[in-house]
């Protein structure tokens, strides 16, 4: 396996493993992910024109995150949540809420990075309080974005694999 | 790390008993076993008795005979009422639905982590220049792009 494709499974019946090799060593992608300027180049929504408004990770055991996207009208959607542990370069556990939507009560994320030398992995499995809060949040995924499964074969080596 | 992947939802109005929702949830439940997977991709190649579908396990029968059970009351297998054997068939439109859902979580990831691929790029080089940054004779700054 040579191609950096996303894997998405559902572990358990309350948990999602999104799993993605990136072409670069571990202490990169760490930073990447844990240093708010660069965290802003990356992650987004991915619909509707969300700009980041506020970028706060406090990255340290009982330090608290803030992520913050708005609209230039006004909207904002916030995620916020504690550092839990944080192991340099490893692992990292939080938790997490959408604030205003208390129905997803709040999750716990785990980030693994996993040392493949040029290779880093990154193993993220996000928990839901229960099983209809994680299914709500799977069925929000953006619907701009069919998917195009040409044949239920390769729809199901996907499903094997995770 | 995970966010809302769309507007703001409104899950909490899905009280009265939506039935597809509970259906979904019970194929999503249904596909987080990898026995129940490798069944389902048993069946993706045609029709089987519980005999064998069991042959490749280690597990006994009667866990099998499990398994399909969950798969049958998610609506992803049925089982001929008339025919002797009773084969497994897979139900491809149910399971293409949940994998959808998979799908287009995924999707959203995914554009996630391209952008990450090229941040990372930028990583990488902006490292192994570092070491070399002199000031620009004649005051251009040429390696530095903000473009927001």
């Amino acid at each position: 396996m040579t191609s950096l494709e996303t894997i998405v499974s559902t572990p358990t019946d309350r948990a999602i493993l999104v799993t993605r090799e990136f072409e670069a060593p571990r202490q990169l992608v760490w930073n990447a992910f844990t240093d708010p300027d660069i965290v802003q180049r990356w992650l987004g929504l991915n619909f509707g024109g969300w700009q980041w408004e506020s970028c706060e990770m406090d990255l340290r055991e009982g330090g608290a995150w803030r992520w913050v996207w708005a609209q230039p009208d006004g909207p904002q959607i916030a995620l916020s949540g504690v550092f839990r542990t944080v192991t340099p370069t490893e692992q990292i556990v939080m938790t997490q809420v959408y604030e205003g939507m208390d129905a997803f009560g709040e999750m716990v994320v785990t980030m693994r990075f996993i040392d493949l030398g040029t290779r880093t992995r990154l193993e993220e499995t996000i928990e839901y309080p229960s099983t209809e809060a994680r299914d709500a949040d799977l069925q929000q995924a953006p619907e701009g974005m069919k998917p195009g499964f040409e044949n239920l074969d390769r729809l199901l080596a996907t499903l094997t694999r995770g | 790390m995970a966010m809302p992947a769309d507007a703001p939802p409104v899950p909490s109005e899905r009280h009265d008993a939506d039935l597809d929702d509970e259906r979904l949830d019970a194929v999503f439940t249904a596909l987080a076993d990898p026995t129940r997977r490798a069944i389902l991709a048993r069946l993706a190649q045609g029709e089987a008795s519980v005999l064998e579908l069991a042959a490749p396990f280690e597990i006994s029968q009667p866990a099998v005979s499990k398994h399909i059970k969950m798969l049958e009351r998610a609506g992803l297998v049925s089982r001929h009422r008339d025919a002797q054997r009773r084969p497994c068939r897979l139900e491809a439109g149910v399971l293409a639905e949940a994998v959808d859902y998979l799908e287009r979580y995924r999707q959203h990831w995914e554009a996630n982590f391209r952008r990450l691929d090229a941040v990372l790029d930028e990583l990488r080089t902006e490292q192994h220049t570092e070491p070399h940054t002199e000031p620009h004779p004649g005051g251009t700054h040429p390696q530095r792009e903000d473009q927001s």
